[in-house]
C-alpha cells in the first residue's frame, strides 16, 4: 500500500468539508434568518455527540443507576445550570466521576 | 502622534496574547480528554501495519481524531486505499458545519489566515469556540486569535500523544478505562447548556440525543451527522412556524409578569 498516497488523500477530504464555507462566506448573502439558524448547530451536534457517549457502555445501551457516565453527566447539566461555568461543571463532574467510579466500589 | 501608535501596537499585542492564551486555557479539560485516545491511534496504527512515519504523519497532516481510527482500522484489513479515503470523507463531514457556524464572524477575514482555521477544526476547538461567539461577539482577528491558541494547543498535544503512544502503547494497558474523555462530556455539557434559551433550542437538543441514541451503530459517525441535521432542522422549523407565540413564550411570560407585578 502506498501510505503517502493514502495520508494525501485523507489529507485533501478532511480538509476540504473544513476550509469550503470558510472559503466562500462572501459569496453567501448572510439572512437573519440564516444567522439565528446557525446557533442550532453546537447545540445539535454537541448533544448529540454526548449521547453517544454516555448512554452507551462498551457498545451496549445503559440506561439505569449503574451508568456511572449518565450518572455524572446528569449531575453535570445541573451543575451546568447553576453555575454557569465550564471549570466548575469540568471539576465538579471529574470528582463525582471518580467517586463513582473507584472510590464507591471499595466501600 | 508615534508614541501613541506605537502604545496602539503594544496594547494589540498584549490583547493578541491573552486571547491566545485564553484560547489554550478554555480548551484545556478537551486537551486532557484527548489523550488516551492518541495514545490509542499512536499504537492500534503502528499494530495495523501502518509505517512509523505514516502513523506520525496522519496525526500532523490529517489532525481529525474519528477519521484516523477508522483508516488504521481499515488499513488493518487491508482495504483498497480508494476506499479508505472515501470512507474518512463521511467521517468527517460533519466538520463542515462547523466551519458554517463560523461564517458571519469570519467574513472579513483574509483569506489566507482562514486556511490553518479549516485545517485545525476539531470537534474541541469548534466547541470552545462557538463559546467565545456566543459570549462576547468578538471580531473576526479576536476569533482569529483565540481560535490559534486552542488549536495549536490540541494540535501539539495530539502529535506529541500520538508518538507517546508510538513509543509506549503496548506499555500503558487499559488507557481508556481510565475514563478521562468524561471531561469532553462534562465540557460539551458545560457549553450547551447556557445555549438552551429558548423552546427551539431545548427541543434542538432532545431531538439530537434520541436520535443520537438511536443511530449509535449506523457505520462510519454518520449517525452523528444525521442526529445533527435532523435536531438542527427540527430547532429551524420550530422556530419558524411557532416563532413567536412558541418560542418567544419565555421571554414574553417574563414580561407578562413583569407588567402584573407593576399593576398590582
Amino acid at each position: 500500500m502506498n501510505e503517502w498516497l493514502l495520508i494525501s488523500g485523507m489529507m485533501v477530504v478532511t480538509f476540504i468539508p473544513r476550509y469550503l464555507p470558510l472559503a466562500f462566506v462572501n459569496h453567501f448573502n448572510l439572512s437573519p434568518f440564516f444567522i439565528h439558524s446557525l446557533s442550532y448547530i453546537p447545540v445539535a451536534v454537541l448533544s448529540a455527540i454526548v449521547a453517544q457517549n454516555v448512554f452507551y457502555i462498551e457498545g451496549a445501551l445503559s440506561v439505569s443507576i449503574d451508568n456511572n457516565r449518565l450518572i455524572t453527566a446528569v449531575l453535570a447539566v445541573f451543575i451546568a445550570l447553576l453555575s454557569k461555568s465550564l471549570w466548575w461543571t469540568v471539576t465538579v463532574g471529574l470528582i463525582v466521576f471518580v467517586l463513582l467510579e473507584r472510590v464507591l466500589p471499595t466501600i | 502622534m508615534d508614541e501613541n501608535k506605537e502604545l496602539d501596537k503594544k496594547s494589540n499585542s498584549v490583547q493578541r496574547k491573552k486571547l491566545f492564551i485564553r484560547g489554550a486555557l478554555d480548551t484545556f479539560p478537551l486537551i486532557v480528554a484527548a489523550i488516551p485516545f492518541a495514545i490509542i491511534y499512536g499504537a492500534l496504527a503502528l499494530n495495523n501495519g501502518l509505517s512509523f512515519f505514516a502513523t506520525l504523519g496522519m496525526s500532523v497532516f490529517v489532525f481529525a481524531g474519528a477519521s484516523q481510527f477508522v483508516a488504521t482500522t481499515l488499513v488493518g484489513a487491508s482495504a483498497p486505499v480508494l476506499i479508505i479515503i472515501a470512507t474518512v470523507f463521511v467521517v468527517n463531514l460533519r466538520h463542515m458545519l462547523y466551519s458554517i457556524r463560523f461564517m458571519p464572524t469570519i467574513k472579513f477575514l483574509p483569506k489566507w489566515q482562514r486556511i490553518p482555521m479549516g485545517f485545525w477544526m476539531t470537534d474541541e476547538s469548534f466547541s470552545v469556540a462557538s463559546r467565545f461567539i456566543d459570549q462576547e461577539s468578538p471580531s473576526d482577528k479576536q476569533l482569529h486569535n483565540y481560535f490559534w491558541g486552542s488549536a495549536i494547543a490540541m494540535y501539539l498535544n495530539w502529535v506529541l500523544f500520538t508518538y507517546i503512544g508510538m513509543l509506549l502503547g503496548k506499555f500503558i494497558p487499559g488507557v481508556t478505562s481510565w475514563g478521562l474523555d468524561i471531561a469532553m462530556v462534562l465540557a460539551f455539557i458545560a457549553i450547551v447548556i447556557p445555549l438552551l434559551k429558548t423552546k427551539s433550542h431545548i427541543c434542538c437538543a432532545l431531538v439530537a440525543v434520541v436520535s443520537a441514541v438511536i443511530t449509535m451503530h449506523w457505520p462510519y459517525k454518520i449517525g452523528l451527522l444525521f442526529s445533527s441535521l435532523l435536531a438542527i432542522a427540527v430547532g429551524v422549523l420550530i422556530n419558524k412556524y411557532y416563532g413567536t407565540s412558541f418560542d418567544a413564550a419565555i421571554t414574553s411570560k417574563k414580561n407578562g409578569s413583569l407588567q402584573s407585578e407593576e399593576s398590582s
